[in-house]
């Protein structure tokens, strides 16, 4: 790759944001803006070429790896024009979990392997962590990989899997000790997807997308280098990467863009001029400029090079919920229009009353259900006694 | 006293019309009934054999003369199995409107065919997405050569499926009620899905042609008025079966799905959490048997609009409260199209939005109850 690097961060923050602007309102297809649900890896593999064409794939990576090496600052403005300009995700796992972690916790020839192949998007990461009955309580899964020479053997299920139909890699929590304490006998392994004895079960979700798989190991062999960290230390691992997972998960922009939704379908109703409408507009648009103001509290952390805590759950509920709040007052104020599946006509364009809806239903069980947010608050946070 | 005595007779024939609808839909419903979009005829034949579409119905029109209060505990039992068949749309709203014009002759003949389970009705009367549509666009234009039918109609349950439509529009500033065929010439229909899945459209009129007979009323306002409010109980009162059947699933799922080697119903915050979904499930039951009592004794055509609203404003809300609720504590399985949870919060999301949601209600109940500000 003949990426041109530029010090992004030395810009002044307007010179940076319409830098950025620019480049999405130029290299961006027309067709994929204000996406209403996750697109498939088909549609979005262009702007993943074009994304790393430009170096711009991975804004948070440091530069040395080949990322944009951003500041939080320049993070949050890079996320801000993405979102205005309705940007869909690339399929990310690689870019924002495993990247990161093998720049953390991954061997010198497992960085060289694996994170040149994210950037150029040949290869694609999905994550194997729940199980059916390993879910809130991950710390017992069951799937079990076996050392049989210089291979581990594993067998299980992993279910929830986001995009595994179209991964070519997962990075997977195994069970390597059955004696040890839940926790303790864990590991955490790079999986070729190609493997013989995988088989990739696409679901349905709610709103009648397949953004999910089953997928079953069968005597699946892998390299035992592809252990991250050491075995039986998998917990310790995936643990590093929660805390990324809970600032991702609350990162602004759900909510913002879905704020803008709602601003657009007011429009499309008339309800922007009533009170009553503004009164909780306004109310949600103060919660997400604070939910604004926690993420980049986060983020400055991560930038000082400070440990997050708990606390960073703070940021998933609050992000997740007022999203699930704007998801509500957009089918309020549809009225008749939030009974239909898809997109109805109103005067003046088509808006989809449902999917803010929708979206706003997983974000708050995936990436640890917000009760399980609460109960880090309670517990590790405030110290409350525990039952 | 006689009034306790019809009370105990009412209450014993509610019970036996419950029975039977309970029977039936221990019979011919289950999600797997619910998930294909399409009608079956047969069922629908089979809820007009229950006696169903003709409750409304006066004894001289074949029917058994009920009330709205009457038709909630039926409604709440179909509803809480899931029914896929457009019983409020297709038969409390469509039979409501033909029992109000029945004078007319072809009223009376699709009456017969409704209460018979031949019909199968859509009722076109909006024409925007809000709840306040007063003026009628659509127009019916009579000269010498005849009557024509103009103008556009959405949210039309249950769309191209309806053998023909009970279109409402201006006749010389009155509200005429016309029967259409869904394949006359000149109509359109953009067809389109419910949140749970159920054909709708969007119906347009190009200058239908229409026969003098099929002018079923030229002064419905009232009539259209009032079964709206009919329909808008029989909504709330599916909805309230829709309440009890998530309740039911989830506090299963509660009662069964082990995390942490403890029943996921044994965590406090759950607990507390499904005890607030209990008080929505016991308020909406209070507020649907008030507005049906209120509907019935309503002297004026205010008072029954209030009992109307009162009814759509809670159970739309509180079922959407306990759907949502619903999916949440299921986890990653209640977000999949796969687990039977997912259709009561897809029904739900339909029904509260028909005919006017929790908010456009509440609206509309402040501005019947409340003095006007000064
Ligand atoms: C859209 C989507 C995408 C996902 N993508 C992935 C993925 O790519 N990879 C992956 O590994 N996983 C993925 N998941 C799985 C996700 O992480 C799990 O669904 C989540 O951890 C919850 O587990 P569960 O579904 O088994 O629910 P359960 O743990 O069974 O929870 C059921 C209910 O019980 C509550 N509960 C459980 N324990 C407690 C407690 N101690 N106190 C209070 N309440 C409790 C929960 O909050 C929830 O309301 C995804 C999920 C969704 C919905």
């Amino acid at each position: 790759m003949t990426v041109e690097h530029q010090n992004w961060n030395a810009m002044s923050d307007d010179a940076f944001r319409a830098l950025v602007r620019n480049f999405f309102a130029t290299h961006y297809p027309e067709h994929l803006r204000y996406s209403p649900s996750r697109r498939r890896l088909s549609e979005m593999r262009g702007w993943y070429d074009t994304l790393s064409e430009h170096g711009w794939i991975a804004p948070a990576w440091p530069a040395e790896y080949g990322g944009m090496g951003l500041d939080p600052g320049k993070l949050v403005i890079f996320i801000e024009e993405q979102e205005a300009h309705g940007v869909a995700r690339v399929p990310d796992h690689g870019i924002i979990m495993v990247g990161p972690l093998l720049i953390q916790q991954g061997s010198p020839e497992q960085k060289k392997r694996y994170l040149p192949k994210i950037l150029t998007g040949e290869e694609i990461w999905c994550q194997g962590y729940s199980e059916p009955n390993a879910g809130s309580d991950l710390a017992s899964l069951r799937t079990e990989a076996v050392l049989d020479g210089d291979h581990f053997v594993v067998n299980g299920q992993k279910t929830w899997s986001t995009l595994a139909q179209d991964g070519t890699h997962m990075f997977m929590l195994v069970r390597t000790n059955k004696e040890a304490r839940k926790q303790e006998g864990i590991s955490f392994l790079l999986v070729d997807m190609k493997t013989p004895g995988i088989t990739v079960r696409p679901m349905r979700t709610l709103s009648g997308h397949e953004e999910f798989c089953e997928v079953f190991f069968d005597d699946v062999r892998v390299p035992k280098e592809n252990i991250v960290g050491e075995i039986d230390k998998g917990w310790g691992v995936a643990k590093a990467l929660l805390s990324f997972e809970r600032l991702f998960l609350g990162s602004p922009k759900l909510a913002q863009s879905a704020l803008a939704r709602l601003a657009t379908l007011s429009v499309l109703t008339g309800r922007d001029r009533d009170p009553i409408f503004r009164d909780r507009f306004a109310a949600l648009q103060m919660d997400v400029d604070d939910l604004n103001g926690l993420y980049r509290r986060f983020t400055a952390q991560v930038r000082d090079g400070e440990r997050l805590g708990p606390d960073v759950s703070i940021l998933k509920i609050w992000g997740t919920e007022t999203f699930s709040r704007i998801g509500d007052l957009i089918v309020e104020i549809a009225g008749g229009a939030g009974m239909m599946d898809g997109p109805s006509a109103f005067d003046g364009g088509n808006f989809d009353t449902l999917s803010t809806f929708y979206n706003a239903r997983p974000s708050t069980i995936y990436g640890g259900t917000n009760e399980i947010q609460r109960n880090i608050i309670s517990g590790n946070v405030l110290n409350l006694p525990s039952a | 006293m006689t009034n306790n005595n019809d009370n105990a007779e009412r209450r014993a024939q509610q019970q036996l019309i419950t029975d039977a609808v309970t029977a039936f839909a221990r019979r011919e419903l289950s999600p797997a009934a619910m998930r294909p979009g399409t009608i079956s005829r047969k069922r629908w034949q089979g809820l007009a054999e229950l006696g169903l579409m003709a409750m409304l119905l006066p004894d001289e029109a074949g029917g058994l003369g009920l009330k709205i209060g009457d038709l909630v505990p039926a409604l709440e039992a179909l509803g809480k199995p899931l029914l896929r068949e457009p019983l409020v749309a297709s038969s409390v709203l469509a039979g409501s409107l033909l029992v109000g014009v029945a004078r007319n002759a072809k009223a009376a003949d699709l009456l017969e065919q409704l209460a018979a389970g031949a019909l199968l009705a859509g009722v076109a009367w909006q024409e925007t997405y809000r709840l306040e549509g007063d003026h009628i666009k659509t127009t019916l234009a009579s000269d010498a050569h005849g009557h024509v039918l103009s103008g556009r109609k959405v949210l039309v349950v249950p769309g191209s499926e309806a053998d023909g439509l009970l279109v409402s529009a201006n006749a010389d500033g009155k509200t005429a009620l016309v029967w259409v065929s869904v394949d006359a010439e000149g109509v359109r229909a953009e067809n389109g899905r419910t949140a749970d899945g159920g054909a709708v459209a969007t119906f347009h009129f190009d200058n239908v042609k229409i026969d003098a007979a099929d002018i079923l009323s030229t002064d419905a306002a009232d009539v259209l008025a009032q079964s709206l409010q009919v329909a808008t109980i029989a909504a709330s009162a599916e909805l309230l079966g829709l309440i009890r059947g998530a309740m039911d699933i989830t506090m299963d799922y509660l009662r069964t799905r082990k995390q942490f080697n403890k029943t996921i119903g044994s965590f406090q915050s759950l607990q507390h959490r499904a005890a607030d979904l209990f008080i929505q499930q016991e308020l909406s039951a209070v507020a649907i048997s008030r507005a049906a009592a209120d509907f019935e004794a309503a002297a004026t055509a205010q008072e029954r609009a209030t009992a109307a609203s009162r009814a759509k404003a809670r159970l739309s809300s509180a079922a959407l409260i306990v759907t949502k609720e619903a999916i949440q504590m299921h986890g990653g399985i209640g977000y999949t199209d796969e687990h039977d949870i997912g259709l009561y919060l897809k029904r739900t999301l339909t029904l509260s939005a028909w005919l006017g949601n929790a908010a456009e209600h509440r609206a509309r109940f402040a501005e019947l109850t409340m003095d006007e500000a000064a």
